[in-house]
């Protein structure tokens, strides 16, 4: 059974068709990386797993059922999404971490400062990062902390949207080095970079261009 | 004491007033006649049938009647705030008239029945007039908490969408637009209240003293109905809000 599966998915907006009876199946442990001409609405395709749009024609199914708005909570703590654009608001990096970390989905997860203080290090951020207000981060600081934030919540299916587009060459192979070793886990990867197709046994799906 | 009336004559003496006005607009080149004209005539109508109804419902003073002018009082407002935030009608008519009837009858019934200890606690002079005082400030705060909410939300739609991918409930990814949009609503009259007896004496004092009551009457209605006013604003707002939430979809 495939874990995600797009059937004959169409999508538009207004006149533009972003999908055109686009099909594919994912199974649980794949590393699949998305690529396209940019503007091309890529970042839809996770918008649609998500359930943040719906389809114009086709069905989307998850874990064999197809999906359906009652569905989504159940899904969406299944999945670890880093967006393109990140915004997490106003305030203490450390307090909107600890506000997402206390939503009832993720109360479970108690181990998390301890797991936070390791990656801040593997990815090279500074403590003292934590006590800044989230809009004074660079954009790659905002970006490994999505990565980081994406980590806790401790989830096995990673949506990563450009997630390396702000960083340099040698944070970039950190972090595709980080996950081509998660084998435990399903890996989507929306990026122009040709770097990521350095994981082994990683799928190239070019969405029908 | 009385209150003296205003006759004919002061009545014109009231309107020869408005030359000023109308002189300056002509020598600033203001543009404004028309809309000061415009104004004033709607007001002077709007407050003219106000009189005339006002007069009869405490004349008749029908319990059924009075219930029947505060609902629609209660509509009409709804409708007010519903236009000034160009939303649906159909969707939100419902719960915007069902917070303000629910805060709003709360609000005067405790004040006739608990603070003021009137016998007929739908008695036109106190159930219908009080009940207006509450209501245009309920009204202008569930404006405001629609909108900000509204807007910010759309706004920074992927905010929200980020913080439900992160698992969290409705509830949980919304809480930082409601607590925004309330926080906003509730401002401009925490900020009045504070300045009160400041500068200018309130509305309804100087009504109360011009009929006749002592000042210290005067102003303990006045702070009764500040308190109500606040209580029944802040009821309004966060149930006009959660009801527009209600089975919505984002």
């Amino acid at each position: 059974m495939a874990l995600i599966q797009f059937k004959n998915v169409t999508k538009r907006f207004d006149r533009k068709v972003i999908f055109n009876q686009l099909s594919f199946d994912i199974n649980a442990g794949d590393f699949v990386l998305f690529q396209g001409p940019s503007g091309m609405g890529k970042t839809t395709l996770f918008q649609l797993i998500l359930g943040f749009e719906a389809v114009d024609a086709g069905e989307i199914h998850f874990e064999g059922q197809l999906l359906h708005p009652k569905l989504l909570p159940g899904l969406r703590k299944k999945i670890a999404y880093v967006p393109q654009i990140i915004d997490w608001g106003q305030g203490k990096v450390i307090d909107i971490i600890e506000e997402f970390m206390s939503f009832q989905a993720n109360i479970h997860l108690t181990h998390w400062r301890k797991l936070l203080a390791e990656l801040m290090t593997r990815f090279e951020l500074e403590a003292g990062l934590l006590e800044k207000d989230f809009s004074m981060l660079s954009g790659g600081e905002k970006q490994r902390m999505a990565i980081i934030q994406a980590l806790l919540l401790e989830r096995k299916i990673f949506l990563l949207d450009e997630p390396t587009a702000a960083l340099d060459t040698p944070m970039k192979q950190k972090v595709i080095q980080y996950f081509s070793e998660r084998t435990d886990a399903t890996l989507l990867v929306i990026s122009h970079d040709p770097d990521w197709q350095q994981i082994p046994n990683i799928k190239i799906n070019l969405l029908n261009q | 004491m009385k209150t003296p009336d205003i006759h004919g004559p002061g009545i014109i003496m009231m309107l020869v007033l408005l030359a000023i006005p109308l002189a300056l607009d002509y020598g600033l080149q203001l543009k404004l006649a028309k809309d000061i004209l415009l104004s004033v005539f709607r007001m002077l109508i709007q407050l003219a049938l106000m009189g005339i109804f006002l007069e009869y419902l405490i004349q008749w003073d029908s319990v059924a009647l009075n219930i029947l002018w505060f609902l629609v009082m209660v509509f009409a407002a709804s409708h007010s705030a519903i236009k000034r935030n160009r939303l649906s009608f159909r969707k939100f008519w419902k719960p915007i008239f069902l917070a303000m009837l629910i805060a709003v009858s709360f609000a005067v019934l405790y004040f006739n029945a608990w603070i003021i200890h009137v016998e007929k606690l739908f008695s036109a002079r106190f159930f219908v007039i009080i009940s207006g005082m509450i209501l245009g400030n309920s009204m202008k705060g569930i404006i405001i908490v629609l909108d900000k909410f509204y807007t910010n939300i759309s706004k920074e739609k992927y905010q929200y969408q980020y913080r439900l991918s992160l698992g969290a409930t409705r509830f949980e990814a919304m809480r930082p637009w409601i607590q925004q949009s309330i926080r906003a609503s509730l401002q401009p009259i925490i900020a009045t209240t504070a300045t009160m007896g400041l500068v200018s004496i309130p509305g309804m004092m100087t009504g109360q003293m011009l009929g006749g009551s002592s000042p210290m009457l005067a102003i303990k209605y006045q702070m009764a109905i500040v308190i109500v006013i606040f209580v029944a604003m802040i009821i309004s707002v966060v149930l006009a809000l959660f009801f527009s939430l209600w089975r919505r979809d984002f």
